[in-house]
Order: structure tokens, then sequence, then C-alpha cells
């Protein structure tokens, strides 16, 4: 029978109210990277920790995807009918920047929009199955994240 | 005993686009023989070969159809720079008088549409392309929407920057599309990754090029040698901003073309401001203008008014990509490195035609980047 699934557990906590995307901080020089790296790329430490990353930030940058994605690999909606364009973008996490797509009206997002994330059905997979993947959903104006 | 001074004095181009019926290799072939008339050598005369092609299998193969000299011929692989590299790798072994005559050669012919990428093979996981990230075009958009944000440059200049690849490839018989376009058309067309429109992309192609080059006292007699003082190669630091990165450093770094220009200037002994004419990766229309300050040929910000006063246009003041560059010759990997100097020395010898700088250019740049993070810088002078 059909489930739902996470896209990959090694890059977030999903499930849970409070899931949060997991990254790598070098013990050597504590930069983070996105998803956990096997070295460090800054210093090429070999000792990385497991580090949840901040659920808020900022867009740094962003596009808006104008056509489908090649699918598969692609798992969202990629035919001429379902496809609709989506924002994608790097946020400021803190100790990281974290590309990914933003969810609503892509031509209403702007740099140093606030932003959260979450963990919203991207598609199904061949066997059915709802993947969930993260993404950025922007924060209203007075709302509290 | 000294280094050598290197020279080129042979080039040859089979032109960019789509050819029906002829292989990445016949082309780099047909280029290869260009460049050895242009010379005035033949092929035996050649003592090194150095060449690449991404898609069109390997370089040495050309041995069959050019002939079985026993030839040392060297397949270069290096994405986006094999170009560079190859040119490189020749410009060593002469200068260091292992050789006397070196061919260097790219070709490619990629299939239609955008280039598609397998995330296992650049080790990315899975989950990268399953969520709609995989895509060149984003890193593009996104790139140059912060860089735009940053250093005021307006979608004005992005539409007049394609526009001029457009006019100046019209001039230019080897160029692929050679028909103008309206920027107000250029702005209008398909938005592909905010932004950029379509007709601010370069697409895959076909074509190869050819140079034939010589240590100085090894040219042969009537040819018309220019000479490449420096061809320099650089990879990405921690912190810069590449295409396919899940996550960017929050601390940001210079981009490898700052290095290689830099490199390049330097090993050439010349500043920027000598810079007579200059061939740069424009993969889309913001490619160029921030590989413009990139480089060093201005400071960031100072793209806007240069484009948008026609400084950059071949009778301005810093001709930027007189050939129509990527935009309008598309992209055949391989070759497009080498295309770039195969037009420099066409415009210091003064043989571009329509489309030459006026005022006998003497010092060129080329600049290439790409995937994943590399550049390669070169200074011909006259
Ligand atoms: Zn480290």
């Amino acid at each position: 029978m059909p489930d739902t699934r996470f896209i990959d557990p090694s890059i977030a906590t999903w499930p849970g109210e409070a899931a949060r995307l997991l990254g790598g901080r070098c013990d050597g020089c504590a930069v983070v990277t996105f998803p956990a790296p096997k070295g460090c790329p800054a210093c090429g430490g070999g000792d990385v920790s497991q580090v949840e990353l901040d659920p808020v930030g900022t867009v740094w940058t962003y596009t808006v995807q104008g056509f489908p994605p090649p699918a598969p690999p692609y798992l969202g909606p990629a035919s001429p009918d379902t496809f609709r364009p989506f924002a994608v973008a790097y946020v400021d996490l803190g100790s990281v920047l974290v590309e990914g797509p933003v969810l609503g009206d892509p031509s209403s997002v702007r740099i140093d929009d606030p932003v959260r994330v979450v963990f919203p059905v991207l598609g199904q997979d061949q066997d059915g199955n709802d993947v969930v993947a993260f993404a950025f959903e922007p924060i209203e104006e007075g709302s509290h994240a | 005993m000294p280094e050598s001074e290197v020279v080129i004095v042979g080039v040859g181009i089979h032109p960019f686009g789509r050819h029906e019926g002829l292989s990445g290799l016949e082309q780099g072939a047909i280029a290869a023989q260009a460049a050895l008339a242009d010379a005035g050598c033949a092929w035996p005369d050649i003592d090194v070969a150095y060449g690449g092609s991404v898609a069109s299998g390997a370089a040495d193969s050309l041995v069959s159809i050019l002939g079985l000299t026993g030839v040392p011929f060297v397949n270069v692989a290096n994405g986006c720079a094999t170009g560079g590299s190859s040119l490189m790798a020749a410009f060593d072994a002469l200068r260091s008088r292992q050789c006397d005559l070196g061919l260097v050669v790219g070709f490619d012919k990629h299939p239609r549409g955008a280039f598609n990428a397998d995330p296992a093979l650049l080790g990315l996981p899975d989950w990268y392309a399953e969520a709609g990230m995989m895509l060149t075009t984003q890193f593009f958009g996104m790139k140059l929407r912060r860089y735009m944000h940053d250093f005021g440059i307006t979608e004005d200049a992005l539409a007049r920057v394609a526009a001029k690849a457009f006019r100046n490839g019209e001039r230019n018989p080897n160029a692929w599309r050679r028909k103008p376009i309206t920027e107000e058309e250029i702005r209008n067309s398909f938005v592909i990754a905010d932004p950029l429109t379509q007709y601010m992309f370069c697409a895959p192609a076909e074509g190869a090029v050819a140079l034939v080059v010589a240590r100085a006292e090894s040219a042969p007699a009537g040819s018309r040698p220019v000479t490449l003082r420096s061809a320099v190669l650089a990879s990405r630091r921690h912190g810069t901003f590449e295409v396919f990165s899940p996550s960017l450093s929050s601390t940001r770094a210079p981009s490898p073309s700052v290095f290689a220009a830099q490199g390049a200037l330097e090993m050439a002994g010349v500043s920027v401001s000598e810079i007579d004419v200059a061939q740069i990766q424009d993969t889309e229309s913001g490619a160029e203008i921030m590989h413009m300050a990139e480089t060093g040929l201005c400071a960031d910000g100072d793209q806007e008014a240069l484009i948008m006063s026609g400084a950059t246009e071949v009778d301005g003041s810093l001709p930027v990509n007189t050939d129509g560059g990527c935009l309008a010759n598309g992209e055949p990997i391989g070759a497009s490195g080498l295309r770039q100097i195969h037009e420099n020395v066409v415009q210091l010898r003064g043989d571009a035609g329509e489309r030459q700088v006026p005022g006998e250019p003497r010092v060129a740049l080329s600049h290439v980047y790409g995937a994943p993070g590399i550049s390669a810088c070169t200074v011909i002078t006259a």
C-alpha cells in the first residue's frame, strides 16, 4: 500500500512539527555545509559532526524555474498541464546558505525576504508513495516564526 | 638556456552551428587542416599535439584523418577549460624547448537542448535532482540576481549584451546565429530562469577550432605570428558561488576567474588598461557582465554605464566578444575556449573584416569559465 516517505532521511529530522535540516560542522574550522560532507570543503579536515540547521532565514538570492525540470529524475508536477513556475533560492540560515524551492507566488520573492523551512509533499515516486521534500515558505509580516 | 618565446602562427575554424552528417571529429580535422594551411606548414612538420572534445570522442583519433606521422598526441579532458588546458600544455612544451611546432585542437558536437547532468557522476545526492534543483540555468539566474542587487545592474543591460552578441554574429561568417534580435524581443522571450530569458542564454552546438603554435625561432617562413604571452588555469576555492551547490559557505571568496585573469596578466607583464580587445565567457548575458569585473576589465557596477554607452561594442573603448561570443556561436565545449583565441588572433592581425576593432589592437585577453568552478585565461600580443 502506498505510503509517505522522506526524499532522503539523511538530510533532515523529518517527521515531526519541529523537523530540522541536518548539516555537518567541521570539528576543525567550524564551517557548516549542507548536506553533511564526508570531508570539510574549507580545510580538508575529515572530522565533521552532524548539526541541526536553523529553521528560519532570509533569501540571499533567487530565480524562477520557468520550465519543467526533466522528469524523471524530478518528482514534482512536470507535465505541461500540471507544471507551474516556482522560485528557487539560496536561504541564509546564519551558519550556511541552503538552496531550496520557495513556496507561493514566485514573482513575489525578493532578496532579504524572511522564510522558514517546511516539509511539503513534492510528488509521487514510481511505487505511488508520496515523497516529502524540504522547501522554504515566506514568513508573513506580523506572524511569528 | 632561457625560455623560448611562443607564437601562434596558424588558426583554423570549422563554422559553429548545426552540421548534419558531419561528426565532431571531422569538423576538428577541417579546422586542423585550415590552421596548418594558414601557418604555411604541413601535418608532418608538427612535433607535438594536444586536443580534446567533451562529447565527440578522443582527439588523437584525428591522426587517422590527418596522417599517421608518429606525433605525440595528448588527449585533454578538462570540461569547459579543455581548449585552454590544451593550449597551456603546448605553451609549456614549446617555451621549455621540448618541441618546435605544435597543434592545439578542440571540437564538439552536442545533442540539442540543455546539457543534462547525472548527479552521481558529480558526487551529488539523488534528491538534488529529484527536487528540481539540478539545472545549470538556476545557478546562472541566482548568481546574476544577487550581483544585480549588489551592484545595480539592470535588465536593460542584460538585453543589450545579447543584442550586441547577435549584431556581432551577423558580421562573423563563422557564427551560428547571424540574425540581429532587438532588445525588446530578447526581453520578451521565454523566461528560462528569471531574470534570464531564452535569447540571453547560449545553446549547445557544434564546431571546431585549431591553432598552430611554434617557438618564435621555428615560425614557418611567411607565417604571420602573434605572441602567446600567457596561459593560466585556476580552480575554485572554498566560498565561491558555483553551479550544482546544495549549499554555499556563509563567507564569500573571489571566483577562479579572478585568479586566472590576474595570473595571465602578471605572466604576460601587461596591465589590464592595455587590453585592446577581450573575449570572455558569456554562457548567458549576465555572465559577460560579471566576468568583465572578475577579469579586472572594470570595477563591479561599472558595467551598466559601459554597456549602455556602447563601450563594449566593436568600435567602443573596451570591445568584448567581438565574434558574437557563446551567445551567437553556441557552445561546443571542447572548441569554445579556442574560438576566443582564434578571434583574438584574427583581430590582432587586422583580418576581422566588418567586425574589425579599429585602431590596430595589440593586446588581447581571453577568458573561459565553467563547471565545476574552473577558469582559463590567456593574453596574446601583436
Ligand atoms: Zn574545516
